[in-house]
């Protein structure tokens, strides 16, 4: 006779209590995080380079890159900045909290305002892991067809922005953009949808959305500081 | 390769609940099919990964329990084929209710001492009796 013992927990927990201490850690370091998941070639690398560079003056970026082989996205990124760290998860189709965590410890989080984690191209396995982020991006691009929202229901839900780019190939390629948004809708009402093209450097309502995230989470950081000040004078 | 990183998360989960000087005999895990998983890969995944881990013959249960939407409009809750389907209402816009299960609902255990010493008395010798490897998958379909 065996014995039945219920559990009932996450199929991830572990990977979940690890990303429970990268949060901690950006939290400490008063850095923004956003882990950009999307297709292989939807642009991820392509947003990230026009981010660095138009935002150079403005706030401190940092990328974690995931890819399964070599270092060229990273080697793209490090043209505009030194805080980049590229992750090679050989036959891993998705990046985790214990991967992100070590390619952290490669990063001065002091030195940044935010830190972008771009995942492994593929839009379903790196859904599910945790990697200790506050925002999550689900990234399409217009190639791809309009129907991959649809068919990826756990990003769409799950993502905190959703991005479509490529949009200057919509008058080339059969792509239902009302269809799309519709998609888009019926999941998750909550994130917004920016479309843009990052080709054409049209992607203004990307940096008005990461610039002002990153100023929120300052914020709290420094409203945090206070706090922890006032209490250690009340202590004193 | 997402079933195999999924089953070396479970297997260290249960390592983690497996009481002292007992065997797995089986994990019920509930996944819904937000998840993308296939549980025919799954049960490849587990009787590698589980084997790896010295628990060979050990099966893997995977519940797989239908989509259910809720209209946010009229309120209506149903169990659609697919997550986008619209409700009758016309309303497009759903909140999830499931199909997002992603838990290891329990194991089955058997003391490791007394299973020795029964198939002693069965076999006259110690050897570990082999069990059926492999997976069953309950599909609890989705009927609407
Ligand atoms: N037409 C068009 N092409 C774009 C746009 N953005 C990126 N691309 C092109 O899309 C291709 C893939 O871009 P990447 O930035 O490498 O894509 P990625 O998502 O980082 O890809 P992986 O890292 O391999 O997953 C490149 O050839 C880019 O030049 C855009 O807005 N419009
Ligand atoms: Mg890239
Ligand atoms: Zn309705």
């Amino acid at each position: 006779m065996s014995t039945k013992v219920p559990i009932v927990e996450n199929v991830l927990k572990l990977n979940d209590e690890l990303a429970l201490q990268n949060r901690e850690l950006f939290q400490r370091s008063g850095v923004f995080a956003v882990d950009l998941i999307g297709a292989p070639g939807a642009g991820k690398t392509a947003l990230l380079e026009f981010t660095l560079r138009q935002l150079k003056d403005v706030i401190n970026i940092g990328v974690i890159v995931g890819d399964p082989a070599t270092s060229r996205d990273g080697d793209r990124l490090a043209k505009y900045s030194r805080h980049i760290v590229q992750v090679n998860t050989g036959s891993g189709c998705h990046l985790d909290a214990n991967q992100v965590r070590h390619a952290m410890d490669k990063l001065k989080l002091a030195d940044l305002d935010v830190l972008i984690i771009e995942n492994v191209g593929n839009l379903i396995c790196p859904v599910s892991f945790n990697l200790g982020q506050h925002c999550k991006i689900g990234m399409f691009s217009v190639s791809e067809g309009d129907d991959k929202a649809a068919k990826h229901p756990n990003l769409v839900v799950s993502a905190d922005l959703l991005i479509l780019n490529k949009m200057d190939l919509i008058p080339y390629i059969p792509f239902d953009l009302a269809r799309f948004r519709q998609d888009v809708e019926h999941l998750n009402r909550a994130a917004p949808l920016l479309e843009i093209s990052v080709v054409r450097n049209q992607a203004a309502s990307w940096l008005d959305w990461l610039t002002a995230r990153a100023g929120q989470q300052k914020s709290f950081r420094k409203a945090g500081k206070h706090k922890e000040k006032a209490v250690a004078r009340s202590q004193r | 390769m997402h079933e195999v990183s999924i089953a070396e998360s479970l297997i260290a989960l249960i390592r983690r609940h497996l009481p002292a000087h007992q065997r797995l005999v089986q994990a019920t895990v509930r996944i819904g099919p937000m998840h993308g998983i296939v549980p025919e890969a799954m049960e490849m995944a587990w009787n590698i990964a589980s084997a790896d881990a010295g628990w060979k013959g050990s099966r893997l249960i995977v519940m797989t329990p239908p989509w259910r939407l809720r209209c946010v409009v009229c309120g209506r809750c149903w169990e659609p084929v697919t997550v986008d389907e619209h409700c009758v209402c016309g309303a497009a816009h759903v909140e999830i209710l499931g199909g997002d299960e992603f838990q290891l609902d329990s194991i089955d255990v058997h003391s490791a001492a007394k299973h020795r010493r029964r198939n002693t008395a069965r076999h006259g010798r110690g050897r570990p009796r082999t069990f059926t490897r492999g997976v069953a998958h309950e599909h609890q379909s989705s009927h609407r």
